[in-house]
């Protein structure tokens, strides 16, 4: 036992700086993995406390035992299973209060629990007194006040933490128990005597967390108490209680406003600052939504579009991979490999190291860099969950809610990224529908810049934004039908403003890139083998014959078979092959609209593609690939017959 | 002194902003976007104020500030508070 390096896991609510705890404690030597059958990611790390190696866990968000989301979930069967020997729960000092009740569940689920009451230094500023030696005696744990961005009281934090490590100091039992009204507790003691097995947490804590139907949790205690039958029957008992949770809910707070008693001062004054009137202004419709366009068009346009997709990426690419390393690469592959099939196969045009490891070097690391970069920033910054705020009326007409603001700006940078970024929102339906959005209807940087350059003619332009828009709407409507349309409820905790640090920006931009790129190197390096099993299989020029008679029902000549399958390769080839297509003069100027409405709209990139598969099964790539062919085809032969009326061929030239 | 504040029972959705309240009651508990409240400690007996209501639903309690929309809004029983603020 004693063999076994301790293991400590981080808890608390959203943003209270349980990562900065992770970092200090684990010097942010982090590895970032899935949690065992889920697709929640968890940072593990070696880390010290005083002269004791540990091993750190840090948690994602977590505002009860009884858990919702699929992070909570996850941290709950963590604690379930992994029997930590010592649980830390953040708080955030200024919302101590309702703090307090997550405290009183871990404390009730029997955990070895120490509390960090961290950011002192905003309460204190906010005029909050907080008697944390009280408040220790009362819960029975200790509780260390920190203010961990400036690592006050880190050294104390540890020396309690090691106390707890050594067996030292034991938690008490707290002075004042937590009574449920009878009714509950009744059912309560009843479900605690069905149990026999043995958990990392309390029986009366498995008691509540079957509440909540939560099927893996499920799986997890049938199997340690031989029979899924009697789980049934205890959830049907507990239910029998008029709004069960309401009322544990309730009686925590009534718990945690007794401990409070004379431990918390709270000024009389209403909080108003710097921050508080620039949150207002953040949050108010017209000025906000200014800023939330500035944002849009300065940061992801702009820096991630404009900078990280076009400088940083011409610079990579041309001159440092084209320039210098390609002709070193295969000139010493012509050297040293005599066969052309394998040389294919690492080199030269689509090769793994050409091809694979040169998009994710040079084209997704800087895109991402800069990315990350800027969504940390604002993340960090609390302005995220208001420009949700802002613009979820308008999302929920769509069938989603504010959060998938992030997914879909995301999309006009990378498509593959963006759907990734999917698995942020919270039901099925509503990944699924933007995900359907961005395969879609929403142009990535790759294609946009050509696009826009190859539509010189107001009026050209002006149709392909009505038909991406038309698009969207049919994708929108769609989606809502295929998926559900139920206006999804929309809760969002709205943090408040802090000035982040620089610091913990770049930490935290390193960490999502590293993690990013090892997700998509195999999808690249895959997509290497494919295109070279295509070339050798004699598959590819069949492919691109059978692209060709659907091309011409819309009036495109055959030449153009070749941009569609570049197109799917990857967007930004396609577009290129476009441009250098209408500069031979070969496309009039209604057949460059039709190209240009229809490579939009065409299947995702073969990346993207990937992406989707992995996320939500072939089945659902199948639908996309459908739908995307059926309508950028449709929408093709649209503009075939609006560009046939002379009029509008005359305004086009 | 004490005096006893005017209220009105009303669905948090037809407060006006700036207004202040008391959560009475949940009309559907078992609702995930009402649990989520009661994890946030917006459960019955707290004081809040209503901030903005378009777009959505700001609302303020403590030092928690939280958003909702229309839906939430309307499955949540509250008392106004009118005339007299609570002197505590």
């Amino acid at each position: 036992m004693s063999k076994k390096t301790p293991l400590v896991v981080l808890v608390g609510h959203p943003n209270v700086g349980k990562s900065q705890l992770f970092n200090l404690l684990t010097g942010s030597q982090a590895v970032v993995s899935n949690y065992p059958g889920t697709t929640v990611e968890l940072a593990r790390g070696k880390g010290k406390i005083e002269d004791s190696f540990v091993e750190v866990i840090d948690s994602p968000g977590f505002y009860s035992l009884s858990a919702l989301s699929p992070e909570e979930q996850v941290t709950r069967l963590l604690l379930l299973r992994e029997r930590p020997d010592l649980v830390i729960q953040v708080i955030d000092a200024c919302n101590l209060g309702r703090m307090l009740s997550l405290t009183l569940e871990l404390l009730e689920a029997g955990l070895p629990l120490l509390v960090a009451l961290n950011m002192m230094d905003e309460a204190e500023a906010a005029g909050l007194k907080i008697d944390s030696n009280l408040l220790a005696r009362r819960l029975g744990v200790s509780v260390v006040p920190t203010a961990l961005v400036a690592r006050r009281g880190l050294k104390q934090l540890c020396r309690e933490a090691a106390a707890v490590l050594r067996g030292s100091s034991r938690a008490q039992v707290p002075r004042t128990p937590l009574c449920y009204p009878a009714v509950l507790e009744r059912q309560l003691a009843l479900g605690e005597s069905c149990l026999k097995g043995s958990y990392g947490i309390s029986r009366r804590a498995v008691v509540i967390s079957l509440l909540h139907s939560d099927p893996v949790l499920e799986r997890e205690i049938s199997t340690r108490e031989g029979s899924s039958q009697q789980l049934r029957l205890l959830r049907q008992a507990l239910h029998s209680v008029p709004d069960p949770l309401l009322q544990l809910a309730a009686a925590r707070r009534r718990q945690s406003q007794i401990l409070l008693k004379g431990v918390l001062a709270v000024p009389s004054a209403e909080p108003y600052s710097m921050a508080e009137r620039l949150s207002r202004f953040l949050v108010n419709p017209w000025s906000g939504g200014m800023v939330l366009a500035a944002v849009l068009y300065f940061g992801f346009y702009r820096f991630v579009g404009g900078f990280g997709a076009g400088t940083l990426v011409k610079l990579l690419e041309e001159r440092l991979f084209l320039q210098l390393i390609a002709p070193l690469l295969n000139r010493w592959a012509e050297l040293y490999l005599p066969w052309t099939w394998l040389r294919e196969l690492l080199v030269l045009d689509y090769g793994i190291l050409t091809l694979g490891l040169r998009y994710t070097v040079t084209i997704i690391l800087p895109i991402m860099a800069t990315f990350f970069l800027f969504f940390s920033l604002i993340e960090d910054s609390g302005y995220l969950p208001r420009a949700a705020y802002l613009i979820n009326n308008l999302m929920e007409k769509i069938g989603l809610n504010g959060k998938a603001i992030i997914p879909l700006t995301l999309g006009l940078g990378c498509g593959t990224l963006a759907v990734l970024a999917t698995r942020t929102l919270e039901s099925r339906q509503e990944r699924l529908q933007a995900a359907l959005l961005l395969s879609l209807a929403i142009p990535c940087s790759a294609q946009l810049g050509l696009i826009l350059a190859l539509l010189p003619r107001m009026v050209a332009l002006l149709l392909w934004l009505i038909m991406i828009m038309l698009a969207f709407c049919a994708a929108a409507s769609g989606g809502a039908l295929l998926f559900g349309r139920e206006s999804p409820p929309f809760c969002l905790e709205i943090p408040p403003l802090r000035l982040p640090r620089p610091g913990a920006i770049l930490t935290k931009t390193a960490a999502r890139l590293k993690w990013y790129l090892r997700e998509v190197l195999p999808l690249f390096i895959g997509i290497s083998v494919l295109i070279w099993v295509l070339r050798y299989s004699g598959l590819w020029p069949r492919l691109i014959a059978a692209l060709q008679p659907p091309l011409a029902a819309i009036g495109l000549p055959p030449e153009t078979a070749l941009i569609f399958f570049y197109g799917f390769l990857r967007r930004d080839y396609g577009a290129a092959g476009l441009f250098d297509l209408v500069r031979t003069g070969l496309l009039d100027g209604g057949q460059v609209l039709t190209a240009a409405v229809v490579l939009t709209l065409f299947v995702p990139c073969v990346a993207q593609v990937a992406m989707l598969g992995r996320e939500y099964g072939g089945r659902f790539v199948l639908l996309v690939l459908l739908c995307t062919a059926f309508l950028s085809w449709t929408a093709g032969l649209l503009i075939y017959y609006l560009t046939g009326i002379p009029l509008i061929m005359n305004l086009l030239g | 002194m004490i005096r006893k504040p005017v209220r009105e029972l009303i669905l948090l959705h037809r407060m006006k902003p700036g207004q202040k309240g008391v959560v009475v009651s949940f009309s559907e508990p078992g609702d995930s976007a009402i649990r989520r409240l009661m994890v946030l400690g917006f459960l019955p007996g707290e004081i809040f104020v209503l901030e903005r209501s378009r777009p959505d639903y700001l609302i303020r309690f403590g030092y928690t500030r939280l958003a909702i929309n229309k839906r939430v809004a309307s499955m949540i029983l509250v008392n106004k508070m009118t005339g007299t603020m609570v002197n505590r």
